[in-house]
């Protein structure tokens, strides 16, 4: 097994020294910047650690325990998981669909048409994230969002959505239309570069439109798919921003995830020791699914 | 420098801009509280800078920052601040202090927050003595709400610079029109005036909700932290503190108990039963109640609307609701009380880098200058100047808020009270008013939270 | 194939409502940012006036007392493209040499840290929180510039290296390997070959990594003490406690966007490279 730097022909010493050093400086970074940190947060989920009160005592794993017995907890890992499942399925059916309504477009009119659609299609994506929740959480208030503008001139009373069970799904449109064009993008990139010629004998061979999608082109975006899914669904399951700015995780707890939770716990309770273990329960689930993908790549490439 | 009620409030900061004209008016009050005693001569902290946290948005702390330019041509001292926003203003410096980061040489806090800085901060008697004499003349210069304020060694870590209680204010025209008067008269028996009681506010919103005619009859600070510290404010009212001299939750007994479910209940019933309150109020802080009412949409609104009194007695700004007028909001304790006291107050952490010159600072917030300025808006804790801006004509602040202050409560009472169960609190209620819990659960789980935190830090057993 | 009227008809039908979805939130929003600081109409309608009072005031301070928040983002606009500036040197200067060592070497214990890079990127931000808070407060970074861009050169490292290697991956070996045999040092090789024919591909990871840190607001809000506040942190703040500047948050909020809007046009056919980290070309 030649484990060394092969195809760089041979180098000479003080280059290999200074590849090494290439390699080295990030990875010094990383070990300052983040490995460090976790071993840090993982540490301290291990303390009552409550640096304005001076109190920073070690209590072993008390902090998980109190957090595994609270019945919050467990409601708040369950709203994760349904943000990540409902934003990312939504966003991944409409992706999918506008792409491919884009290449039909550009199919049956003209090349730029389909330009032109994936340049409006994509423009939630060029606001920045903080101003995009402003702008959607000034669109449910009462008397100066459209959407109750909209209510009113229905007849209907204005409804206080930012403060209701409402609150939370509301959210997730936000970030379903935040975060559409991402996989919209990418799908619709793999599409414009399927190769045409098995799309072309499908149709030769009497397939309907359905069935060429169905059985072609589907299977041939699968790899990219699988991808995009995993990146989307992991960026998801970090979602901060438009939570924070709409609803603070409100009203009660109703719209509080692992992330937010985690927030509020170190930044506003202050209490490091706990929100450092939500920190590490928060960890879990992105580590397990990356474990499991690079496995399962290990597998496939042997 | 009498504040003329005609002077905008730009054209008075331009006027005391003039520096020739400033120490003028203080020296000529001669010794009044808040004077800025004799500068030393060659401004001794020339070329030092000095990091203030104050609230984004705060309206009537403003003219203090306009006049900053003053202060720093005085003293040679430069003032830099940071706007925090107001939900993060506590943890933020909380955590920057406890940090011994040097970040802040000021901390800029309510009252009710204050308790948990008090480990992070240097006394200040010394320097309060040296500059105004004595303690006790300190003191006797400010409302006695704020002698429950101190350290709990009795020394004093903080030097209150605005003061403000939560009002009402109600559309005079509509109070005034005689129709209104007479249809009011003849379904309630009695004339229609501002409110003096919590039973009269439910029949004046209820008279004037006409959902028709997209009108409430009163809209509230009822969001979130203010919407807490506003039910904070009306079981103050009732004569209660939060904790007994034994350090056990009011709440618990049957009669608080009883008393914070009403209160919780009218909150909750008139948003989400009666429909007297427009139902954003569950979401509103105080500038989007000021908002909300300018636009005609209420007939009464509540919270800490002095910040926009002097904006509202502009004819060109309440085109939509005509004139303005102020009321005590009446409380549950059955009389018009005061409310939660809003103190703001200022110390020196003791990670301060430039402990001197921050003291320099604070001395100067309180001179006259600044705090007559900034009275549009607030009131200066300074009962003299307190009563100058609005009990004597042409002040600048309604009667009522000077007259709800007189009589409010502070509810700080422990340092520990004022993290974790303000924020459970603020958890809870957030549920409350979106009529999710009910509101025993809320007082059970309010009052279960209090005493785990009492209990944690060994108040109680 | 199927062109008829009707399919071309309901492909025109869904643009128009997918057009709806993307768009339809921003058009109440830019005429709140074209209508006079402190007026929104309580139903929808369009302004009397348009005027561009709130974007004056957003970007220079000052307008008419109590309907605008009288800051400027000018600052807050200057401490974003400090950041993002420092941001990129660091993940161009740390991640260039990692993505030439990774493209060219083979090895296994290099690919699993390449793959490590992969789980650095999703783990969520928020655990590193309050380490990383500790670590930057006790450094007496608070606040600074540096502070928060050593953070966000962290959190955008991967995805550099990532991007970075792709460029690399497609220069042939064989123009170093000559370069190499013929005396050149590694440093020269880097120099002359590789850093000139990667250009295109720095310049695609510095406009990912300037983005990233332009639009970051967690650890941009935990870390703001007023003196190094980016744009995100200035664009929440128009919602205070005290009163809310609808007009000058939307002015404030388009403007905002140029900065990606240029990224766009300049490097929006990497797009997908970046939002994939390479794993889709």
């Amino acid at each position: 097994m030649s484990s060394r730097a092969a195809s760089i022909a041979r180098p000479d010493r003080s280059g290999r020294y200074l590849l090494g050093a290439l390699l080295a400086l990030p990875f010094i970074y990383v070990a300052v910047f983040y490995a460090y940190p976790i071993y840090k947060v993982v540490a301290l989920s291990l303390r009552d650690y409550q640096i304005a009160y001076g109190i920073d005592d070690w209590v072993g794993l008390d902090n998980y325990a109190t957090l595994l017995s609270d019945a919050e907890t467990w409601l708040t890992i369950a709203r994760t998981l349904l943000y990540t499942a409902i934003c990312v399925s939504v966003s991944f059916g409409l992706g999918l669909g506008m792409a491919l309504l884009t290449v039909a477009l550009a199919d049956a009119f003209a090349e730029r048409y389909g330009r032109i659609f994936r340049h409006i299609v994509i423009a939630p994506m060029i606001f920045v994230p903080a101003a995009a929740g402003v702008m959607w959480a000034f669109a449910y208030t009462e008397h100066y969002g459209w959407v109750n503008h909209i209510l009113l001139a229905l007849g209907l009373p204005a409804y206080p959505w930012l403060v209701s069970d409402a609150a939370f799904f509301l959210v997730m449109v936000t970030d379903i239309w935040g975060w559409t064009p991402f996989i919209y993008l990418i799908l619709l990139a793999a599409l414009q570069s399927l190769p045409q010629e098995p799309i072309e004998a499908a149709r030769v061979d009497g397939a309907n439109a359905w069935q060429v999608f169905r059985y072609v082109t589907l299977p041939l975006l699968k790899p990219v798919i699988v991808i995009a899914l995993t990146i989307k669904t992991l960026d998801t399951y970090r979602a901060f921003d438009y939570l924070w700015i709409m609803t603070k995780g409100g009203p009660g707890t109703s719209s509080t995830t692992l992330n937010l939770a985690t927030y509020k716990t170190a930044f506003q309770s202050l209490t490091f020791g706990n929100a450092s273990a939500l920190a590490v329960i928060t960890m879990i689930f992105p580590l397990a699914v990356m474990i499991l993908l690079l496995v399962l790549r290990r597998r496939q490439t042997p | 420098m009498s504040h003329h009620p005609g002077l905008t409030r730009r054209a008075a900061v331009a006027m005391l801009g003039l520096p020739a004209l400033w120490p003028a008016a203080a020296a000529a009050q001669g010794f009044i509280p808040g004077t800025l005693p004799p500068l030393k001569a060659g401004k001794p902290y020339a070329g030092t800078t000095i990091k203030v946290p104050t609230q984004k948005g705060w309206a009537s702390f403003a003219p203090a920052v306009e006049l900053t330019k003053n202060f720093e041509d005085l003293t040679g001292i430069k003032v830099q601040y940071d706007m925090i926003p107001g939900s993060e203003i506590g943890p933020k410096q909380l955590l920057a202090v406890s940090q011994s980061s040097g970040t802040y040489d000021v901390v800029t806090q309510h009252a009710a927050t204050f308790g948990s800085f008090f480990r992070f901060l240097q006394p200040v008697d010394d320097r309060i003595a040296a500059t105004w004499g004595s303690v006790e003349k300190f003191e006797s210069w400010f409302f006695p709400a704020q002698k429950g304020v101190k350290g709990r060694d009795g020394k004093h870590y903080f030097v209150p610079f605005h003061a403000n209680a939560q009002i009402g204010y109600y559309r005079k025209a509509l109070f005034e029109d005689a129709q209104e008067r007479a249809a009011f008269k003849a379904k309630y028996g009695y004339d229609l005036a501002p409110p003096t009681t919590i039973e009269q506010v439910r029949d004046i919103a209820t008279f004037f909700t006409r959902p028709d005619k997209n009108l409430y009859g009163l809209t509230a600070n009822w969001g979130a932290g203010q919407g807490y510290v506003a039910f904070i404010g009306y079981y103050s009212d009732t004569g209660r503190d939060l904790l007994d001299a034994n350090f056990q939750p009011t709440m618990k007994t049957p009669e608080g108990r009883a008393k914070a479910i009403e209160i919780l209940r009218f909150m909750q019933d008139s948003i989400h039963k009666a429909k007297i309150v427009n139902p954003d109020s569950a979401n509103f802080q105080t500038g989007q109640v000021s908002d909300f009412f300018l636009s005609g949409a209420s007939a009464m609104a509540y919270g800490w609307l002095s910040d926009y009194w002097t904006f509202m007695q502009k004819p060109e700004n309440t085109r939509q609701v005509g004139p303005v007028g102020a009321f005590r909001f009446p409380s549950f304790g059955g009389k018009p009380a005061g409310g939660f006291s809003s103190w703001w107050v200022m110390g020196i952490p003791k990670d301060s880098k430039h402990p001197d010159a921050a003291w320099e600072y604070i001395k100067w917030l309180l001179n006259e200058s600044p705090q007559i300025e900034m009275a549009a808006g607030q009131l200066p804790p300074i009962k003299t100047l307190a009563y100058r801006t609005a009990v004597e004509p042409g002040g600048v602040n309604p009667r009522a808020l000077y007259d709800a202050f007189v009589e409010a409560r502070i509810a700080i009472q422990v340092p520990e009270m004022s993290q974790q169960p303000n924020r459970k609190g603020i958890e809870l209620y957030t549920q409350l008013i979106a009529n999710k819990i009910t509101p025993e659960k809320f007082v059970d789980d309010y009052v279960a939270e209090v005493e785990k935190t009492l209990k944690a830090a060994g108040y109680i057993k | 194939m199927n062109r008829s009227f009707a399919y071309r008809a309901s492909l025109v039908l869904m643009a128009i409502l997918a057009a709806l979805w993307t768009l339809f939130p921003f058009a109440w929003y830019f005429l709140v940012s074209l209508t006079t600081p402190g007026h929104i109409p309580r139903r929808f309608s369009f302004p009397d006036v348009i005027t561009f009072q709130s974007y004056v005031a957003a970007l220079l301070g000052g307008g008419t007392e109590g309907t605008t928040a009288n800051v400027s983002i000018l600052p807050n606009l200057i401490n974003s493209f400090i950041v993002a500036g420092l941001t990129v040197a660091g993940c161009t200067v740390l991640g260039f040499g990692a993505a030439y060592v990774f493209s060219r070497g083979r090895s296994t214990v290099l690919s699993v840290l390449f793959n490590g890079l992969l789980v650095i990127r999703m783990t969520p931000a928020v655990s590193l929180a309050v380490p990383i808070y500790l670590m930057i407060n006790s450094y007496g970074l608070a606040d600074t510039h540096l502070g928060l861009s050593l953070v966000h050169t962290m959190l955008s490292l991967p995805l550099a290296i990532w991007l970075l290697k792709g460029f690399i991956d497609g220069i042939p070996t064989e123009i170093e390997e000559a370069a190499l045999i013929d005396g050149a040092s590694v440093p020269q090789t880097l120099r002359y070959i590789i850093i000139p024919l990667a250009a295109p591909g720095i310049a695609v990871s510095a406009c990912f990594v300037f983005l990233a840190s332009y639009v970051e607001f967690m650890f941009a809000s935990i870390l703001s003490r007023g003196t190094a506040d980016t744009l995100p942190i200035a664009i929440a703040g128009y919602n205070s406690e005290h009163q809310t500047f609808y007009n000058e948050m939307a002015a404030a909020s388009f403007m905002s966007m140029i900065p990606l809007f240029a990224f766009f046009y300049v490097a929006g056919r990497y797009m997908v490279r970046g939002l994939t980290m390479g794993a889709v070309k």
